[in-house]
């Protein structure tokens, strides 16, 4: 089992490391593409004319007149040292490990943007996931115990409808019944879990109930499917038969059967989670990452940009290992192989 | 078959009952509305009534304590007051900044300026080119220090480092002040020596470098503020400024968090003996931003917000105006104040060069619906000319309308078909529009135009750009224009102060074109306006001169006037003392004179 751990964080290092070099060099190439020099959109204001010595003192300084991958070792290098940062026109800063580079639209590191940001995206994601497996294991299994019935019917309808219409049409939609119409919850206006708990909960539950929606149907019909097809297997048969409470036949052997598959798509969904995080914290006003990447997306923030991107492709790398190590744990034939 | 008729039943249910709920009448967020509060402040309290706030006080009362929260759907340009030109953050600014001299009465028929920090309105040389101000003894910094002659000096001196603190409305200041040539600001050129600003113990004389009878308007200005020399407010300098500007008003910074929040707390070291403008109720000002525009309105109607301290930029969300327009409850609680303000089209002279073929924008141009756009009537009066009203030189489109959209204002196809003969393009020609994002109208207004132009073959194709860049960066970088071939932009412009220097020195003078930051976005250089609009600060111009730039300006045809602004704006009924800032910000509401009941 360790082995396996090891041998896939190995790989997942791996993967971190090409995905790194590939954004850098998009958002390094994508700028001279567009005949704007990069120093434009890392200053955050129109530089000095092309040919002067300021422009070139400043090219310089962040390193543009550089090869390309030299860039990209500076740039990874200084991820680890501390060193300073400079428009050019009288504001410098210094910059601390872990150094992502310094936004001067927002006169704020990019690293601390980010981990302002991480723990609002934390509570959307963690919770949406736990509301969208529960829910959609649960409405899986019992239709899968009872195909045809009036729950399956109705199950079926609501998961799918749920996730074939967008959430930026069902968060408002939410917004409107819940808080503008009916009254029953407050604005949405997050506050730290650890500082006002009650805010917290009451801000989250209309984008956890959006963003689980989209997602919960594909659980509940693979769990519902599975289901049905083992819960047919002899091995039930003979579980029922020696007498075992219903509950220990459904979920210790029918449940953890259908687990594997669930575990594969939640590491693939972790990617469209991403996608769909950006508009879910557009829709409800919620200062996380996704809302902070279309921020800076406006504002042509460029080294928010590529510190949301990095940071959001090691979460995802980070989360398939551990969805791979669970996969290892429900499956044993995986870890053994 | 059961199965399927279930299915139909539910969907039916579900999609009634979502339809049901948007149509349903709001409960009414008026709450105690009515009522006047304690005693009135003055004798021009009034209780809680559509438009009462124009030019009355709203629930006069002398409570004091409590939060105001406000709300806003960007963060300001900037905090700083050398760079802010947003009219919300000039407002904002009466709560933590002082100036010279400022605005006493802020709406009616006459505003009125009063000496702020200065012992009284100056006095002058016999032609307006020297001014000498004295500050008030005990004025002082939140730190505890007190604002000297040098600060303001220091803070003058600011409007020219143009490479460290871009934008702003330093083009009057840059180009007022007398200053050594290729003065860059204090950061690379040090202090303009005192034969131009002096500044000795709490006396601070300023020479000019033509006469400007109009001075103390630009000393009512932010930009013109104080600003603790050298030092700033370290670490906060220079373009960090903005993160924490050193307070003079009777509110500082607490706390700030760019694109987020702010939270402003009383300032300890004002004191009221030395302020008649302000009367600050409240102890705290929490702002908070909220990118979604209608959650921001929907906190309003259920008073978890207080009002929206950027106005909204056209005021409510359309759902919302709706709603309020509609039922008395709110209506009582919103105003429509009228700004000296012009939304138009700038066409780029430099990109489409015949003035014909300009001409034939300006004719057919849909104004009516454009206005519908915003909003409606409530939200402006369609223009003829760019002079709004409350600006000398005005005159209502029904008395002059030169390159009219037609009776009707949805645009004059005959007319425009000739002018397109004139410029010997026949069947239309393409142009690049821009408009900013996000906004609820950029992109209607541009589908508006696109339908209206498309009737005599003007095909347009928009090109964006983030709010907060496309002013300073995008349309206001002449070279960006060309480089871009931009044809066409969208803006709004108000009187930086109520005289037509005010309105149109920034937008319509040749000498106020700059690259970036500049707000002359289609490059005017005419040397009839350009002479009128110097002539006008020696006190030498009369009504007719006026008129007679109104005019010129049509004649040029670089700028489309689509409408004068009116903005509804809504206040909770839990606010008192509430009116309107008609001089600094386009009628939004007052927030440092309000208190919380």
């Amino acid at each position: 089992m360790i082995r396996f751990i090891i041998r896939r964080l190995l790989g997942a290092a791996v993967v971190v490391w090409i995905v790194s070099v590939v954004t850098f060099a998009i958002f390094q190439l994508a700028p001279t593409l567009t005949h704007q020099s990069p120093v434009y959109y890392y200053i955050a204001k129109q530089p000095p004319p092309q040919g002067s010595a300021q422009f070139k003192e400043l090219e310089h300084a962040f390193g543009f007149d550089r090869p390309l991958f030299q860039q990209y070792w500076n740039w990874l290098s200084n991820i680890f040292h501390p060193h300073t940062i400079s428009n050019g026109t009288g504001e410098t800063t210094t910059c601390h490990v872990p150094c992502l580079g310094y936004s001067f639209k927002l006169h704020t590191p990019v690293s601390t943007l980010i981990w302002q940001a991480l723990p609002v995206s934390l509570s959307l994601a963690v919770g949406a996931s736990i509301l969208w497996l529960f829910g959609g294991l649960l409405v899986g299994t019992i239709s899968g115990l009872r195909p045809g019935s009036l729950f399956d019917r109705v199950g079926m309808i609501v998961t799918l409808t749920a996730v074939s219409v967008p959430i930026f049409f069902t968060g408002p939609i939410l917004l409107l019944l819940f808080v503008y119409t009916w009254g029953w919850l407050p604005n949405v206006t997050y506050a730290p879990l650890t500082e006002d708990p009650l805010q917290w909960l009451k801000s989250m539950i209309l984008p956890w109930i959006a963003l689980a929606g989209a997602f919960a149907a594909l659980y509940a019909r693979l769990t519902r499917a599975t289901m049905m097809e083992t819960m047919s297997e002899d091995y039930i048969r003979t579980a029922r038969a020696k007498g075992l409470p219903r509950r220990t036949v459904v979920v210790k052997h029918g449940l953890r059967a259908s687990l594997t598959p669930i575990v594969t798509i939640f590491a693939i969904d972790l990617g469209t989670l991403i996608g769909a995080m950006v508009i879910t914290e557009t829709v409800f006003n919620l200062k996380g990452l996704g809302w902070l990447s279309i921020q800076a997306i406006r504002t042509k923030d460029l080294p928010v940009i590529l510190g949301v991107t990095i940071v959001a492709a090691i979460a995802l790398v980070v989360a398939n290992v551990i969805a791979d190590v669970l996969y290892a744990v429900v499956d044993p034939r995986v870890r053994l192989s | 078959m059961r199965r399927k008729r279930l299915t139909v039943a539910v969907a039916l249910a579900a999609g009634g009952a979502v339809v049901l709920a948007a149509c349903s009448s709001s409960k009414g967020g008026g709450g105690g509305g009515g009522a006047s509060g304690s005693n009135a402040a003055n004798n021009q309290g009034v209780s809680a009534a559509y438009n009462a706030a124009v030019d009355k006080i709203v629930n006069p009362s002398t409570k004091t304590g409590g939060t105001l929260k406000l709300g806003a759907t960007s963060d300001a340009d900037s905090w700083d007051p050398k760079i802010a030109y947003y009219g919300w953050a000039w407002n904002m600014q009466r709560l933590y900044l002082r100036n010279l001299i400022g605005y006493k009465v802020l709406n009616g028929n006459k505003f009125e300026l009063t000496p702020d920090l200065a012992t009284d309105m100056g006095t002058h040389n016999a032609d307006f080119t020297q001014w000498t101000y004295t500050l008030k003894p005990g004025v002082k910094w939140e730190n505890g220090k007190p604002i000297t002659a040098l600060d303001v000096k220091y803070g003058l001196e600011r409007n020219f480092a143009s490479a460290e603190i871009p934008g702003g409305p330093s083009s009057y200041f840059t180009s007022g002040l007398k200053a050594p040539k290729n003065y860059l600001g204090p950061y690379k050129s040090g202090d303009v020596p005192d034969s131009d600003i002096k500044a000795s113990g709490n006396t601070i004389t300023i020479n000019l470098t033509a006469p400007n009878a109009d001075f103390n308007y630009l000393m009512a200005m932010g930009a013109s503020g104080p600003v603790p020399y050298k030092t700033e407010n370290t670490p906060y300098k220079g373009s960090t400024y903005t993160k924490h500007p050193m307070a003079s008003g009777p509110f500082m910074f607490k706390s700030y968090s760019p694109g987020k929040s702010l939270v402003l707390v009383r300032n300890p070291q004002w004191s009221q003996s030395t302020d008649t403008i302000r009367h600050p109720l409240v102890d705290e000002v929490d702002l908070t931003i909220d990118t979604n525009p209608e959650d921001l309105d929907s906190k309003l109607q259920s008073g978890q917000l207080d009002a929206n301290a950027a106005g909204g930029a056209g005021g409510l969300t359309p759902a919302f105006k709706t709603k309020v327009l509609t039922d008395p409850n709110l209506k009582k609680n919103a105003d429509d104040p009228a700004a000296a303000s012009t939304q138009y089209l700038p066409v780029m002279q430099s990109v489409i060069t015949n003035v014909h073929c300009r001409n034939a924008i300006f004719y057919a141009t849909n104004k009516a619906s454009i206005l519908n756009v915003y909003g409606g009537p409530t939200s402006g009066d369609i223009a003829g000319s760019m002079t709004p009203p409350g600006i000398p030189g005005h005159q209502p489109t029904s008395d002059y309308d030169p390159l009219s959209a037609g009776s009707d204002q949805t645009g004059d196809l005959t007319k425009a078909k000739s002018e397109l003969q004139a410029c010997g393009k026949p069947n239309g020609f393409n142009v690049i529009f821009a408009y900013a994002t996000p906004s609820s109208y950029g992109p209607k207004v541009f589908a508006a135009e696109k339908a209206a132009l498309s009737r005599v073959g003007i095909q347009l194709t928009p090109v964006t750009d983030d709010s907060s860049t496309y002013y300073n960066t995008f349309i206001g970088s002449p070279s960006n224009i060309v480089k871009k071939q931009i044809g066409m932009g969208l803006a709004g412009w108000g009187a930086d102060f109520p005289t037509n220097v005010g309105f149109y020195q920034a937008i319509a003078n040749g000498n106020s074109i700059v690259d970036p930051g500049n707000s002359n976005y289609p490059s005017l250089n005419d040397p009839v306006v350009n002479q009128l609009l110097n002539a006008g600060p020696a006190g030498k111009a009369t009504e007719a001169d006026w008129q007679k730039l109104n005019h010129q300006i049509m004649d040029v045809a670089v700028y489309v006037p689509l409408y004068w602004s009116k903005t509804l704006y809504y206040r909770n009924p839990r606010m008192t003392n509430v009116t309107c800032d008609n001089a600094l910000a386009f009628g939004i509401y007052d927030f440092v004179n309000i208190g919380v009941s």
